[in-house]
Parts: C-alpha cells; structure tokens; sequence
C-alpha cells in the first residue's frame, strides 16, 4: 500500500497519515468538504472541525477522557437535514415540549406554534419562522435558566425576537439571528445619572450576548 | 407630491402584524424594523385623506391596504414631529429622521420614514416608544 510522502515522528502522526489516506480514498469529495452538512457523520465532521474523536475507528480507547466534555450530538444535530424549514420548527417545539430547564418552556412551546399560525395566516407561502434563529434562542434560554419569559416576536426576516421589558429604560431586546450572532438592544438607566437612559445596541456571538449585557444591568428586570 | 416632507403636526400609520406584537397586544421595536430590501419604512398618511376624524381616516388606510391583514394586526399611529424630535434627542448618534410623502396608484396616502437602515434596531425600538394610539388593522363587525 502507497503512503504519502510525510516523514513520521511519532506513532500519532502514522495514525493521521493513515487516516487522512483512508478517507481520501474511501469517502466522496463532499464528505471531506467541511461546508457540506447534508451528511450526519458525525465523527467525519468533527474530525473536519478539528474535534476529531481520540476513538477513531483507527486509534481505539485513546485519550477517551478528553472526549468527556465534547457532547457528540446536540439534540438539535438530530433534527435530520432533510426536513424542510417548517418541519424543523415544529421538531423544536416537539424538544421544548420535552424540556424541564426551561421553566417556562411548555408556555413557550405555545407561543412559537401561535407566530407560525399568524405568521402562515399573513403571508401563507412563507417560511414561517427561521429554525435556526428558534434553535440559537432556545439554546441560549437553556444556558441561562435563570431568566424571566420574555416577550417573543418575530422580526421581518423571520428571525426570533425576545424582550424583557419593565419600564422604558429597562430594555433588553434580542434578535437571534440563524448565524449564531445576537443583535440586541439595551435601553438601561444611567448608574451615574439615575434620571437619565444609558442606550446602546450591537451585534455579538449568542455565547458573548451575557457577558456584554450583563454590566449594563440586564439582570436586574430579565430574572 | 411624490417625496414631499409630511408636515410635522401630521400624523401616520403604520401596519403591525400581530407576530410583532406582545401577548398583551403592545407593539415592539420588531413593527418598525425594516427587511434588508427596504429603502424606507411603509406608513400612511392620515391627513391626507382631508378628514376630520381619526375613524374615518383609520378606514380609508384599511380600504387601501395591499396587505392581506390578520384578524388581530393592528394599525399604530405616530405624530411625525413627536416621532423624529425623539428619535434624534434620544439616539445616540442624533439620527435625523424624514417621513416623504410616496404615493402609489392604489395608495395615495403612503409615505416613508427615510435616514435608518435594516440594522438600527435600536432606531426601530425608538420609533415604537412613540406610538400614540392602536386601531384593529381589519374593521371589527
């Protein structure tokens, strides 16, 4: 068997070498391409992530425990590709529906099915709500179980919008869009010059949204 | 005229699906926001239709509508001084706002609030502080 041309220096490297070999000749073009998602092979795709496995189909029982921490399959990875958009969101209530951390899930549950019911009423060729935009939402609420049942729209392009809103200057609005980012808004007293209204807005990763609101305040109207 | 500034004592509408409304029928900043495609924000002219009352002019924008309302959107309506003074005093970059008259052939009364773009959310937020009253989008029997 021919192997490609790199020098070996470890046992490990031998076991890549092989490995890249094997798939450059046992899987397809597009299963190696990191852009294609049509298929659910996970260790492929973690591999192509660059959180390949240690227990690989080649390297067996290595280094197991620091896959300890690297969950294989979000609940959400197992909403097939193939369902259409809709299909999605509706799987998505079906898991909020399940779900005990979010306190208020199964209210939520209802209130997503009422946007896709007036959202389909409106404009009824549509897509109705954006899921990955319902999924980053409902990722992030499971995240920070502490918060309060915001209020729940639905933006122009079909993304999630939530709000905690207490007074006008206690506003924290946020839309989840489907790239994993978070445009939100704060509108927040001055701690400097209570009678005055701090406001500002941004665009931030869903994980960063938290730390950037939470020192204007957030949390003391969203818990 | 097409592009006339409306004048600042007048007032528009602007139609608010209901998936951009609270459970408790109030409207969100997600009523003003504009769809990337948008040049402008799509209101009515209230005054234009030259009646004296809020009802009447309410039911000339419903009998233009080209939109297919739901049974609980709702039709909120701003005065364009009040609108644009707290828009710009209240932004943190003072943004100036302008509300033109762009009438359409089925349409007259429409208009647009020009000067923000489909990421100011925060401009949209504003905007929806200043709504001063709430009419059903579609008649009640």
């Amino acid at each position: 068997m021919i192997r490609n041309e790199r020098s070996f220096t470890t046992w490990h490297d031998n076991i890549d070498a092989y490995e890249e070999y094997f798939l450059s000749k046992n899987f397809p073009a597009t299963y190696l391409d990191s852009t294609d998602w049509t298929e659910p092979q996970a260790w492929l795709r973690k591999k192509l992530m660059g959180l390949r496995s240690q227990q690989s189909p080649i390297t067996t029982e290595h280094e197991v425990k620091e896959e300890a921490s690297i969950d294989p399959k979000s609940p959400f990875e197992a909403i097939e590709d193939r369902l259409s958009e809709d299909e999605k969101v509706y799987e998505i209530i079906k898991f909020l529906n399940d779900q005990i951390n979010i306190t208020f899930s199964k209210r939520l549950a209802n209130r997503i099915q009422f946007l896709i019911e007036a959202s389909k009423e409106e404009y009824p060729d549509e897509v109705a709500i954006l899921p990955e935009s319902l999924k980053n939402f409902v990722s992030f609420l499971q995240a920070k179980p502490n918060l309060k049942y915001p209020d729940v729209v639905l933006s122009p392009s079909k993304n999630i919008r939530a709000q905690w809103r207490t007074a006008p200057n206690r506003h924290f609005a946020v839309e989840f869009l489907p790239t994993g980012d978070a445009h939100f808004v704060i509108f927040t007293p001055d701690p400097k010059h209570p009678d005055k209204t701090n406001r500002m807005s941004g665009i931030v990763s869903v994980d960063s949204l938290m730390p950037t609101a939470q020192p204007q305040g957030v949390l003391s109207w969203c818990s | 005229m097409k592009g006339d500034p409306l004048p600042d004592q007048d007032h528009i509408c602007r139609y608010c699906s209901v998936t951009k409304l609270t459970e408790d029928g109030l409207i969100t900043g997600a009523a003003f926001q504009l769809r990337p495609s948008d040049k402008y924000l799509s209101v009515n002219w209230l005054e234009f239709f030259q009646l004296g009352d809020r009802q009447e002019q309410i039911g000339e924008v419903r009998k233009a509508s080209r939109l297919n309302p739901g049974a609980r959107a709702k039709l909120a309506v701003l005065n364009v001084e009040k609108m644009a003074n707290f828009v710009r005093t209240q932004s943190p970059d003072a943004r100036k706002l302008r509300v033109l008259h762009e009438p359409e052939e089925n349409d007259p009364s429409h208009s647009g609030i020009y000067g923000f773009g489909c990421d100011d959310h925060l401009i949209a937020d504003l905007i929806a502080e200043t709504v001063q009253e709430l009419y059903p989008a579609i008649e009640l029997k």
